[in-house]
């Protein structure tokens, strides 16, 4: 009777346990993973709305004509950046914090829409007042925008963190459990042995046999889990988190060369240079596949032609040649910052995807869990009741 | 034939100012106006059937290549495998064997050529096409590419940057521009000056009754009606379904009222030059072949805006030797050898560092450097616009409702 207890405790607490991890596998997969990724898209797109808005405002300043090309891009990266956010949104599971920050995304984006159009007309139509509008939008992008990403990103996190040890606890406690469960029948059939002189009892052979397999499984699913989401964290997330803050960087840089051609003025931008140059070399010591390395060298090559111009760009701004200088960043500016900007974007998705999969393979490792640590030991359970009717017919 | 298709040849010599071909090069020049004479006729998707040559070079990889006839660097008897020729050069360095077929004839039939031997043969006949990038676009939504193995092709980073923001293939993925071109207007000004006063300078202009019956639109939906959009006011790289529909409309009324003198293809430039025509939609590259021989005939990019388009290199799903196919891809983004590519077809090269190479070269080549049909500057690419795509089934029935206009087969 204490054995059918025991085996009942633990199909009970293997169940649960399994049923925690596998649950949290599930959110990992379908939410907080993609959420992690999604809110790095979010920063991308709007970065690139912010680069093409400021290259349509410098050559409709200088022209009077608007640069279609750049409007374009910005309209297209704007809205992405809109729908993207509601992606990550409807994915992120109820974390109140990362709610509340996702809605200072969309206000901040209505905000900043607003602020680009308002310094678009105002240029076109020569008002005064349109440099101050695209510098409170740049500071918006840098400001209130980036800080509401970090925000999503950190409750992603924490909640990753999370999912990875949810249920840790009661596995290995069913795993003890189903460690003494094996140890008493293990008792009972050495007893059975010395009393019948028989050699085995099949059905508590067959009983020990499943409820092996459970333990076994137990550690096996878990681990293997953890394993998963360890690689994908670091082969796959960590690189995402050091390419995003690349992505930021840059555009941080193409902000700041921006408003560095607005004023006319502003200090050197060695620092935003040496920033994106040590997560390049970060990003390059990372890779663990050719297709990754080949994809970092691109990122060092096309970063070398966009920080060749942006320094040209900046000693034009130095020497008081804005013409010049808005030229250069509409031209080769713009268009290698282009190339830079793909080229993380390749690093991202690589990643992205390999990171993707680490955690669906995490998922796969215990999606069976469940169901054997329920039918399992309920077979187990029938085969000891078998076996013990059967005792008892024979001593009857 | 479905009709909607493309040819897209085309050489220049160098010098700036594309010269006459030499006397040696007359068989392509004869096979070129036979294509263009049997345009005329409607024979523009087929007549090139029979051109395919397989190229055997020998060595250790065997590469399959289907690209648009005339389309890669060849000497003077049009043979591709030329010594010192780009798949000469590229057999030697790299050792395969390359099968080179010029037989990509059209953006419908060469379409459906690829994607029945794609989608129902376990191992599609090829391992790199050059589909057009609306073409392209819809074959990477679809999944019928491979990824650009790009541990392999270490050139990708000379993509111009202006092809690697599509939206459709962000990064060049899944895809690597083979030649870019643009669609604008090409005219007799000694013609169009008696007929309308003045040289052409807008799409509009083709629509004056004047040039009634010696106006040439090109055989392509995507441009025709692209351009068309731009004159009627409307973006082509962002088009709309009524937009697209009013352009095709008014291409309608004008075939009607019998403005239109032929639908053409490369084979505007034999029209322009016995006079049948007065002005064209036209490539820039065949243009500035037809300047070779008529260096007074006018290439112009309109006010409004004119259409680039570019061939692309892809490769199909399932492909045998995808690792051939980024060797190659790796090669000719070299940009010496893409600049001998670039001497010989004509059209703008998506590789950076073509112009620089070219221009270091001196002489000729530095005059090629030069030419704005080729290198176009920032402002001629700021009234360029590439085809934006519209949902598959209103592309299809403009497709159909273009071609209906089309000379039959």
């Amino acid at each position: 009777m204490i054995l059918l207890v025991l085996v009942g405790s633990f199909a009970v607490v293997g169940s649960v346990s399994s049923l925690f991890v596998r649950s949290a596998s599930l959110d990992t997969a379908d939410s907080t993973a993609p959420a992690l990724v999604g809110v790095q898209d979010v920063f991308a797109s709007v970065a690139e709305a912010n680069t093409a808005a400021t290259a349509a405002f410098l050559a409709t300043d200088a022209t009077g004509v608007e640069d279609r090309i750049n409007r374009n891009l910005y309209q297209d990266a704007i809205r992405r950046a809109a729908a993207q956010s509601e992606d990550v949104s409807a994915t992120i599971g109820d974390d109140a914090e990362a709610h509340e920050a996702l809605k200072d995304i969309a206000v901040s984006l209505n905000a900043y829409s607003g602020r680009i159009e308002a310094s678009r007309v105002e240029s076109i139509n020569r008002l005064p007042g349109a440099d101050d509008e695209l510098r409170q939008a740049l500071q918006l992008v840098s400001g209130d925008i980036a800080d509401s990403v970090a925000t999503v990103t950190e409750r992603g996190q924490v909640q990753l963190d999370d999912e990875r040890t949810t249920g840790r606890w009661l596995t290995w406690g069913a795993i003890a459990l189903g460690v003494i469960t094996l140890a008493a029948l293990l008792r009972v059939q050495a007893g059975l042995l010395r009393r019948t002189n028989r050699i085995l009892n099949p059905l508590l052979v067959l009983a020990t046999a499943l409820l092996a397999t459970v333990v076994g499984y137990l550690v096996i699913g878990p681990t293997a889990r953890a394993q998963a989401l360890d690689q994908a964290s670091t082969g796959g997330y960590d690189t995402i988190a050091t390419t995003s803050a690349i992505q930021t960087a840059a555009f941080d840089l193409q902000s700041q060369l921006s408003l560095k051609i607005l004023d006319g003025q502003g200090g050197g931008l060695d620092d935003a240079h040496a920033s994106v140059e040590s997560q390049i070399a970060a990003v390059s010591a990372a890779v663990d596949s050719e297709r990754e390395r080949a994809a970092a060298d691109n990122l060092e090559i096309r970063w070398a032609r966009y920080a060749e111009v942006a320094t040209a760009i900046e000693d034009e701004v130095d020497a008081g040649r804005r013409d010049e200088a808005v030229a250069l960043f509409q031209g080769e500016g713009l268009s290698t910052f282009n190339g830079l900007n793909t080229a993380v974007e390749s690093v991202l998705s690589d990643n992205r995807q390999q990171f993707l999969d680490g955690v669906d393979r995490a998922r796969s490792a215990v999606a069976i869990t469940p169901f054997l640590t329920i039918i399992l030991p309920v077979l187990a359970a029938l085969a000891i009741l078998l076996a013990i009717q059967r005792r008892l017919g024979e001593y009857r | 034939m479905t009709g909607s298709g493309r040819r897209r040849p085309g050489r220049i010599r160098a010098g700036g100012t594309p010269t006459a071909a030499p006397v040696a090069r007359r068989s392509v020049l004869s096979r070129r106006r036979f294509l263009a004479l049997a345009g005329a006729a409607g024979l523009t998707a087929c007549v090139d059937a029979g051109d395919d040559r397989t190229i055997d070079l020998g060595g250790r990889d065997r590469l399959r290549i289907l690209n648009w006839p005339d389309y890669i660097d060849a000497d003077e008897n049009d043979l591709t495998d030329y010594p010192g020729g780009t798949l000469a050069e590229l057999s030697t360095e790299r050792r395969m064997s390359i099968d080179y077929e010029p037989g990509y004839t059209d953006n419908i039939d060469g379409f459906e050529l690829v994607l029945d031997r794609a989608v129902n043969a376990d191992e599609p006949a090829y391992d790199i096409v050059v589909p057009t990038n609306w073409r392209a676009a819809q074959m990477i939504n679809n999944g019928w590419v491979e990824p650009i193995p790009i541990e392999i092709v270490p050139n990708h980073s000379n993509i111009d940057p202006a092809f690697l923001t599509n939206s459709w293939d962000r990064g060049c993925r899944f895809q690597m521009p083979w030649q870019a071109g643009i669609t604008g207007i090409a005219y007799d000004p000694a013609q169009v000056e008696a007929l309308i006063g003045g040289p052409i300078t807008s799409i509009a202009q083709l629509f004056e009754p004047a040039l009634a019956g010696r106006v040439g639109f090109i055989g392509e939906m995507r441009e025709a009606v692209g351009l068309v959009m731009l004159a009627n006011g409307d973006d082509p790289s962002r088009p709309t379904g009524p937009a697209a529909a009013a352009a095709l409309d008014r291409i309608v009324e004008l075939d009607d009222r019998g403005q239109i003198g032929a639908f053409t293809f490369e084979d505007f430039a034999p029209r322009l030059a016995s006079g049948e025509l007065a002005a064209a939609m036209a490539w820039s590259g065949d243009a500035a072949l037809l300047q070779a021989g008529r260096p007074d005939i006018e290439f112009v990019v309109p006010d409004e805006g004119a259409i680039q388009w570019f061939d692309t290199m892809v490769i199909p799903a399932r492909a045998a030797n995808v690792a051939a196919a980024g060797r190659f891809m790796d090669f000719v983004y070299d940009p010496a050898n893409a600049a001998r590519i670039t001497r010989w077809v004509g059209y703008i090269s998506p590789v950076l560092g073509v112009q620089e190479f070219l221009a270091d070269q001196g002489g000729d080549d530095a005059a090629l450097a030069a030419n704005p049909l080729l290198f176009p500057d920032l402002a001629t690419r700021a009234r360029l616009f590439t085809w934006g795509g519209l949902d598959q089934d209103t592309e299809d029935l403009l497709d159909e409702q273009y071609a209906a206009l089309l000379p039959e087969a």
